[in-house]
């Protein structure tokens, strides 16, 4: 609740910093760098992109001067990089990291130069830098929640373990298989390694439906879409099945028939809570309190419900045209865009 | 009989092999020898053969491609930027992204026949430009869906057989030609085992050398051409995986990484055993870190049991039978 309550806060400075206009506002656009350390997947590039339109429009137009620095991943690049961005006295620096704890004496740095810092999506441990980032708890706890209330709380379903010894894939096992535990008649038949990629994805499932007769339910870390092709290709009946919200997820759910889904959400739009999150504390000079930030991404999926585990989970129901969009690429994030700026698939995607 | 055993041995090994992890598989894993899953699984192994045609000639030649990954990925992401999802444009789509497949061959092999850099250092530097490239050329912009007709190539069937199939088959026969039957192939051959002694005997080495990495560029574009239909988009990391999987085909299939010897035929064998493996581990519920050595494990075993100094022991072992049996030595 305390979340919403800063979500909230920070809506209301926003709206007021928007309606006093400049006159409360620094006149000077604040120089804000972000600083990337990987640009290999779409997710990423989405991430840029939406950055830098919702500082081109909405309440944040004019407000800032957003500089993005790409760096290889590589810690060491990172490093160099933030001590770069440091030497031009930025106003903020956002971080998507390369590591949770080798930037945090540079990070300190920055803090000490009173440059405000915020880690977002990868973020770090650093005292002095926010953590902004999606509940990685609550998501994998309402899928699995969905999925077992699907199934009527029995029957034979497989698990995506992810990428081998990725922390966050871990986590996503973890956070499925303790709320499974609940359901003393759903039994975990089988595992596969994702990737977080389509194809392994399709043959890691297609493997493992060949190994077993009976699967009621299919928990992907990745699309989802590739489980229901591997279903599909298979002759087995469409499952209900557990994935993260990707155009071409939400699509292949809306458009196969009889397939439930439900879509968690690391919005792309992180870096757009950033920014904002950054202007407020330049704005108002105040901090939140607590330094880890949590943006709700809404779930996406074909059968909404209430969650009894974590109420607040909000749900959108997936719908052709208003949030899957068959026009646009299938690697594009949903949703598109936070409810403060309107940022359209097409500008989210590159594709105008 | 006997020539020809001894001389295919270790393709005949990989094939019996192969066989067994057949077995193996359909034993944990009951609904394996389904027709749906036997079609699911050669569609899988068609696309790591299709992809490790190019490295089995690379490798036979004495060289190695390690700018698989991006040429495949570069495809890939060409073919659905350029098609965006329709099928008409595939005419020159295809052809162009064979070329340009062939012509990064072309670049890697004039690199390492012509300017002697090293193949892996060579074609590293490919790997890692087009990377770059192919980054810059489309702004991290995810790509439009593939085209019906790729979907089709890759997963549709033709009177119950997968279409890929009948593509591989067919890319098997011309890779058969080319090895065993043409005068490429015995040039291939030559330059493998020996580059100097092949050039003294008149063999057109930098020729053979250069055509073997083209031949990889364009295998790597058409397998990436292909990939998108399996999962319908194209994705950046796509190809990835393609890099140790044709390398292992090659070398399961019998073909030493020092080049001169191996043939096609064994890289098949190669490309359906690491499939089948890939569908018998998740069977076995083993944890994700047991998943990775027993999978790296069995290719090691698989490569090993065919490698020079087993043979030697096997050669020496049977020898030693012989002159037993003779009786020119004592048990």
């Amino acid at each position: 609740m305390k979340l919403k309550a800063l979500v909230l806060a920070a809506l209301a400075a926003t709206t007021l910093a928007g309606v006093g206009g400049p006159a409360l506002a620094k006149s000077e656009p604040y120089v804000i760098y972000l600083s990337n350390n990987f640009v290999g997947n779409d997710w990423r590039q989405q991430m840029e992109r939406v950055a830098e339109i919702s500082v081109a429009k909405g309440p944040l137009k004019g407000r800032v001067d957003l500089r993005i620095e790409n760096v290889e991943n590589a810690v060491q690049a990172q490093i160099n990089s933030l001590n770069n961005i440091m030497r031009q006295k930025p106003d903020a620096i956002l971080i998507d990291a390369a590591s949770d704890t080798a930037l945090n004496p540079t990070i300190k740095k920055a803090c000490d130069a009173g440059i405000v810092v915020i880690s977002f999506d990868q973020v770090v441990t650093a005292p002095c830098a926010y953590a902004l980032g999606s509940d990685w708890d609550m998501i994998p706890a309402v899928m699995a929640e969905w999925l077992a209330k699907e199934i009527d709380g029995k029957g034979k379903v497989i698990v995506d373990r992810g990428l081998a010894g990725a922390p966050i894939s871990a986590q996503l096992q973890g956070g499925y298989e303790k709320v499974l535990a609940n359901y003393p008649d759903i039994e975990v038949v089988g595992y596969y390694n994702g990737e977080y990629a389509l194809g392994p994805e399709q043959s890691g499932v297609a493997a493992l439906l060949a190994a077993n007769p009976q699967v009621d339910g299919i928990l992907t870390q990745g699309y989802g879409s590739g489980a229901i092709q591997a279903l599909k290709d298979a002759g087995r009946p469409i499952v209900p099945v557990v994935g993260f919200s990707y155009n071409v997820a939400a699509l292949t759910c809306a458009q196969t028939e009889g397939a439930r889904c439900i879509l968690g959400s690391n919005p792309a739009y992180l870096s757009s809570e950033a920014i904002k999150l950054a202007v407020e504390i330049l704005d108002t000079g105040k901090r939140p309190e607590e330094r880890s930030v949590v943006v709700k991404g809404d779930f996406v999926t074909t059968h909404p419900f209430k969650s009894e585990l974590y109420p607040s989970a909000t749900m959108l129901k997936i719908a052709v045209g208003e949030n899957a969009f068959p026009d646009q690429p299938p690697g594009l994030t949903l949703p598109i865009t936070p409810d403060w700026v309107d940022i359209t698939a097409a500008e989210a995607a590159g594709s105008n | 009989m006997n020539t020809f055993l001894s001389r295919n041995r270790l393709i005949i090994l990989a094939y019996i092999g192969m066989l067994l992890l057949v077995l193996i598989t359909a034993f944990f894993s009951p609904g394996f020898l389904s027709a749906s899953n036997l079609r699911s699984t050669f569609i899988l192994a068609s696309f790591v053969g299709i992809v490790a045609l190019g490295q089995t000639f690379v490798i036979i030649g004495g060289g190695i491609d390690l700018s698989i990954p991006w040429v495949l990925n570069s495809a890939a992401v060409l073919m659905t930027l350029l098609c965006a999802g329709q099928d008409l444009p595939l005419i020159w789509v295809v052809p162009l992204l064979l070329a340009g497949g062939g012509l990064i061959g072309l670049l890697n092999g004039a690199g390492v026949a012509l300017l002697g850099v090293p193949p892996i250092i060579m074609t590293l530097a490919a790997n890692v430009i087009l990377q770059g490239l192919i980054l810059v050329f489309t702004g991290g912009t995810p790509t439009p869906a593939a085209p019906d007709m790729i979907k089709f190539l890759s997963v549709g069937r033709i009177s119950g057989i997968p279409v890929i199939a009948l593509i591989w088959t067919a890319l098997t026969v011309l890779a058969w030609l080319l090895l065993s039957k043409s005068a490429f192939g015995r040039h291939l051959y030559a330059v493998g085992t020996n580059v100097t002694v092949a050039r003294y005997s008149g063999v057109p080495a930098t020729r053979t050398t250069i055509l073997t990495y083209v031949i990889s560029g364009m295998t790597a574009a058409l397998g990436g051409i292909l990939l998108t239909g399996y999962s319908g988009v194209a994705y950046l990391g796509m190809g990835d995986s393609y890099l140790f999987t044709t390398v292992a085909a090659v070398a399961i299939g019998g073909a030493p990484i020092l080049g001169g010897s191996g043939h096609y035929i064994g890289t098949v064998a190669g490309a359906l055993v690491l499939t089948i493996l890939t569908g018998l581990l998740p069977a076995l519920n083993l944890s994700s870190g047991a998943l990775l050595v027993v999978y790296g494990a069995v290719i090691l075993l698989t490569v090993s049991i065919g490698s020079e100094t087993f043979s030697e022991m096997w050669a020496s072992a049977s020898n030693r039978r012989k002159r037993i049996k003779e009786g020119t030595e004592n048990g």
